[in-house]
């Protein structure tokens, strides 16, 4: 688990993931969904690719513009979300939309390197920008 | 460069805030918010209750901004001036009033700079009458090319519409040559300037440009929000099908209920109760603007905007910010930091500065087609700021990669 109080290290997985998102780009792939998050409130939007199969998230691919905290967010979720079951994901949402309220959880553990946005509580406009894909996600699932 | 922030209550109770949104609206005087004040204190009543004392001041009030107001655009008569919500509301006014006048393939012509008020109504109403959007093209300094209009002109041509000055590059149109070629053209062709953006900073004149069709907002001019007005040349006005329909835009209504006739303009075009308390802030606005002198205003913010440009090439931020109007003679900069999105920058500014800036598309949905980015970062200059505050800009800017900073 990374430490959440090494904020040197933190910021430089926000910015990799800022830079170089590990998911990005649309890869069409056969039975995939295309969804896409716009936000209601600044002009950030993306794109997102989504294979399910077997109640599991097999891939998860994006393209689009936003903020570092709007793309960073949403490679650093898919990363964690993939190969695991609606059940476990919906586990993950809801415990790292508290943590965004508040930058506090007791089960860090799940929210893997999710805890690099443990500062946006202060930030309460950019909440939104965190949410941006999760909340398409979340959507798909409930 | 004359002191003019002791006149915002803003700058004084906040002096630590730097507000570099002008654009989007500007911050006010202490004399518009003092006149609505006064007026919902001491008087409050219903500019139509003519019958008694107070309300009879009240109608008096709307009267007297109407005249202002005439005054200030230099139109022919007070009764080509309508209030209205604000110019978004002036342009659905225009757009929708003309819907009877628009027929399948009539032509629209207007820019890609234009802000969403100037963009969507047209595109309903083309989109409910058959009428058809185009685009004119601009020049390299983002003004209207003439040439390119000249071309687009035939007999289906029906409105030209453009802003004296567009909300996010600045640019600032040639109105008087561009009227001329049109109406040279064909007189008819109706020319609508949307001077929201122009009006608190230039000197407007409909008489000398000869348009048709002015719109406009209060709070953009130091004044109120939920107020602004629709100029229309006499004639023009009077041939505008209303969009609102209630009191006081009606003279009679039949037993039938079906016939009824309606009040003249600018009354028929005003229906329902006006935002009173703001219109009395809006005259304390206009004379606000003539106390000050428009010159004035606009040699200020073009000065701190020579300024910044100046530092700008001091500092070498071009090294890593794309500026796209710096050449642009108005006081709005537009710019991206390379490989940053503009929220990031614009977060920033605000956490560890207290810079106030905008970013995305700045409700000019279409800049893609202009400058090939659908968003960047605005920071536009009012008369409330200083040089001391574009230095802090300056020296934010040259931190901008640090950005993240902001989260940890």
């Amino acid at each position: 688990m990374i430490d959440i109080n090494d904020d040197i290290l933190l910021r430089k997985i926000l910015m990799e993931h800022f830079t170089n998102p590990d998911n990005k780009g649309i890869k069409q792939l056969e039975n995939a969904i295309l969804k896409d998050a716009k936000s209601q409130t600044c002009a950030d939007e993306m794109q997102i690719e989504i294979l399910i199969e077997n109640q599991t998230f097999k891939a998860i691919n994006f393209e689009g513009t936003a903020c570092s905290v709007a793309t960073s967010s949403a490679d650093i979720f898919f990363n964690l979300i993939k190969d695991k079951k609606l059940d476990e994901i919906k586990t993950i949402i809801s415990e790292y939309q508290a943590f965004l309220n508040t930058g506090i959880s007791n089960n860090l553990a799940i929210l893997g390197d999710l805890v690099v946005f443990k500062n946006i509580n202060k930030q309460k406009n950019r909440i939104l920008c965190a949410n941006l894909a999760i909340d398409v996600i979340n959507e798909i699932i409930e | 460069m004359k002191d003019l922030k002791h006149f915002f209550p803003f700058s004084n109770k906040a002096s630590n805030l730097i507000y570099f949104d002008s654009s989007a609206t500007s911050l006010k005087v202490q004399e518009v918010i003092d006149a609505e004040m006064k007026f919902l204190s001491e008087n409050g009543s219903n500019p139509y209750a003519i019958d008694y004392k107070k309300g009879f001041e009240a109608f008096e009030l709307i009267k007297q901004a109407r005249s202002l107001s005439k005054t200030f655009i230099n139109a022919n008569k007070i009764e080509e001036i309508v209030f209205t919500s604000g110019a978004t509301h002036s342009i659905n006014l225009l757009a929708n009033g003309l819907r009877n006048n628009l027929k399948k393939n009539d032509e629209i012509l207007l820019t890609e700079l234009e802000h969403s008020a100037n963009l969507l109504p047209w595109i309903a109403i083309a989109n409910k009458t058959g009428a058809k959007i185009k685009k004119i093209a601009l020049n390299h300094d983002f003004t209207i090319n003439i040439e390119s209009l000249k071309q687009m002109l035939n007999n289906k041509t029906k409105i030209v519409t453009f802003a004296s000055v567009s909300n996010t590059i600045g640019a600032l149109n040639d109105i008087k040559l561009i009227t001329e070629v049109i109406k040279e053209f064909n007189n008819d062709i109706i020319v609508h300037v949307d001077a929201a953006q122009a009006i608190g900073h230039i000197k407007t004149d409909v008489q000398a440009w000869n348009i048709d069709f002015m719109s406009w907002s209060a709070h953009k001019m130091y004044g109120p929000f939920g107020v602004g007005c629709l100029y229309g040349k006499y004639d023009l006005l009077n041939t505008l099908e209303p969009i609102f329909y209630g009191g006081r835009m009606s003279l009679k209504i039949e037993e039938n209920l079906v016939d009824y006739t309606l009040a003249s303009i600018p009354e028929k075009l005003e229906a329902g109760t006006p935002n009173i308390s703001g219109i009395v802030g809006y005259i304390a606005a206009l004379n606000f603007i003539n106390k000050i002198d428009l010159h004035e205003i606009e040699k200020h913010e073009l000065e701190l905007k020579e300024y910044f440009v100046k530092r700008v090439k001091e500092t070498n931020l071009e090294d890593f910010i794309t500026f796209y109007n710096l050449d642009v003679k108005s006081p709005i900069i537009l710019f991206n930091v390379n490989g940053v999105n503009p929220q990031d920058i614009t977060n920033y500014l605000d956490d560890k500065f207290n810079i106030s800036v905008r970013g995305g598309a700045s409700c000019a949905r279409r800049i893609e087609g202009v400058i090939n980015t659908k968003i960047a970062v605005r920071a536009s200059f009012g008369i409330h700021n200083n040089k001391v505050e574009i230095d802090k800009l300056v020296e934010a800017l040259k931190t901008v990669n640090n950005f993240l900073d902001v989260l940890f």
